[in-house]
């Protein structure tokens, strides 16, 4: 690999975003920004930045977003992504790298006291569309592309912790470069450019994978919108030519359809972050007349597999990694084109050749009830196999009282407890049968799809709760 | 201050579409803020609560037109939303 690598590797004339105002209010139509015009928003900016090491990264259009952070990079800063935009979470950063500041796009709190700078007046008071034509094209002949130093650290993206503390990951650019080489392969169809629309943010690394890179590297131009009304997603479809690419999870997928919206023609979605059931797989595919590849990856090395998931349940590995089953439940993976030394997996993971394997569940998840062993995922997925059943969760809850462990399903249905349990029983040994289950109106999923045991817990409290009220 | 009517009925379309099994709809302020502070919901809350009212009212709730935060943060911001555009 060289020593340094351009920041865009795309020709300067193509569409890079499809620019929708980031504020509501202020009716403008969307215009698309070429790559020239990008680089040059992004050497305006980075000579504008405050004074620091680090830049929080909170912006929530993702036009801002991609400007800040390869602005950022241009500086030889690097960018922090946290996992939320709390008061507490900017405290918490700035207290852990001395020297940082917050970049973001007006509607948020900033923590008193920490730099900020507001990326979309920034953006809009230089605006590149102001300037007539010809000056246009003096911007687009001057412009020379940055080349970065592969070893720079370009972010530290954040865990949201569902699993634990909100864990570090670094990002050399050479990494970043290297990954959504290989990510492109697999995430994009064989067209010459795509159009993508993400209902992810960009600081979650699903997002930053997607609608972050894959335009600095690939021919995709990405809308800034992160929509989450099922409206605003049809709207901002409409906006984009074809071929269209939509990035989301499951938790967005579910509702967009039940809108019962109409949606315009979508090539491919890309759905990641908590695992697809079949049958929703299946109608998203009808409904958008397109293909749903679903993507499995874990923070520290990112996107690592896809299958289709309408048609198997089989995932392929991505090149460049090197997934060993030791046995024990327990797979490393080695991810040549990063820093990283090799990752132990969460998940229990089944081969079936070199290439392709079956998920069988967390890690975490596996149970051993009477010396059978059982894995918290597969009760899951019977329960969400049932019909009326919409959304489940499974986990062991330690009586305190008795110190025995029991299986407790959470479960959103349209359905009466005794048939759920009837159900169950058809596939499962008894002592895998949830000894409670609780209908909920829906599970504290966070945006991304995750579900943190904490909340699940606090969920089944209340309930419990309520049933010795009565 | 009691709550009219027609909060009454957005009240219930919440408490029923979100199960919030600790609040009655009766309970609610019409000014008390719904995400944030208050009854603290969140985004996903949100797209439950604009499936019940697509559902109920026929009113897709979308953030371009109309700044939606505006539309989402009381009772009452959220009833003269979804009748600005039942009629519209």
């Amino acid at each position: 690999m060289p020593s340094q690598i351009p920041l865009l590797l795309r020709p300067l004339s193509e569409a890079f975003c499809v620019f929708t105002h980031p504020d509501a209010l202020v009716a403008s139509p969307s215009k698309i920004v070429s790559c020239a015009e990008f680089i040059s928003d992004v050497q305006r900016l980075s000579s504008q930045l405050p004074e620091g090491s680090y830049a929080i990264n909170l912006c929530s259009d993702r036009y801002a977003f991609l400007v800040a952070f390869c602005a950022v990079i241009v500086r030889g800063s690097t960018n922090l992504l946290p996992p939320n935009k709390n008061t507490a979470t900017q405290s918490l950063l700035t207290e852990q790298y001395s020297t940082s500041y917050v970049v973001h796009n007006g509607d948020m709190l900033v923590v008193d006291d920490v730099e900020h700078i507001n990326v979309a007046s920034f953006l809009l008071a230089t605006n590149l569309s102001e300037c007539d034509d010809e000056a246009r094209v003096t911007i687009k002949e001057s412009i020379q592309v940055p080349a970065i130093s592969v070893d720079h650290l370009a972010a530290i993206s954040f865990t949201s912790g569902s699993t634990g503390r909100s864990q570090p990951n670094h990002k050399t650019w050479g990494s970043i470069v290297r990954g959504s080489a290989i990510n492109g392969q697999y995430f994009l169809p064989k067209k010459s450019l795509v159009y993508v629309l993400a209902t992810v943010p960009a600081q979650h690394m699903w997002g930053l994978e997607t609608s972050v890179y894959l335009p600095l590297f690939s021919s995709v131009c990405v809308s800034s919108a992160q929509p989450l009304f099922a409206q605003d997603i049809v709207n901002h479809l409409h906006r984009l030519p074809e071929p269209r690419l939509l990035i989301s999870t499951p938790v967005h997928l579910r509702y967009l359809l039940s809108s019962e919206l109409v949606l315009p023609q979508i090539d491919r979605v890309l759905c990641a972050t908590s695992p697809l059931a079949q049958a929703l797989a299946c109608q998203i595919e009808i409904a958008c007349c397109g293909e749903l590849m679903e993507i499995y990856g874990c923070s520290e090395i990112g996107s690592m597999a896809y299958r289709r998931t309408a048609t198997t349940e089989y995932w392929t590995v991505f090149d460049g990694l090197e997934f060993n089953v030791l046995g024990q439940g327990e797979t490393r993976v080695v991810a040549k084109h990063l820093p990283v030394s090799d990752i132990v997996l969460q998940d229990r993971l089944s081969f079936i050749d070199t290439t392709r394997f079956q998920l069988l569940g967390r890690n975490s998840d596996a149970i051993n009830i009477a010396g059978k062993r059982g894995s918290i995922a597969e009760i899951t997925n019977l329960l969400l196999a049932i019909d009326h059943v919409q959304d489940a969760a499974v986990l062991i809850v330690n009586n305190r009282s008795t110190d025995i462990e029991r299986l407790v399903a959470v479960v959103v249905a349209d359905a009466e407890k005794n048939v759920i349990i009837a159900a169950l029983r058809e596939h499962l040994d008894p002592v895998f049968i949830p000894k409670s289950l609780y209908l909920v109106g829906r599970l504290p999923r966070e945006t991304s799809g995750k579900l943190p045991r904490k909340v699940l817990l606090e969920v089944i409290e209340q309930h419990t709760n309520k049933l010795s009220e009565r | 201050m009691p709550l009219t009517l027609i909060q009454q009925e957005m009240a219930e379309l919440i408490v029923e579409s979100l199960n919030l099994e600790d609040i009655e709809p009766s309970e609610m302020q019409a000014d008390e803020h719904l995400f944030g502070e208050g009854l603290g919901l969140d985004s996903i809350d949100a797209l439950e609560i604009a499936l019940a009212i697509s559902q109920k009212y026929g009113v897709q709730m979308q953030a371009e037109n109309d700044s939606v935060r505006e539309a989402f943060s009381t009772l009452t911001s959220l009833c003269e939303f979804v009748e600005t555009h039942k009629t519209a």
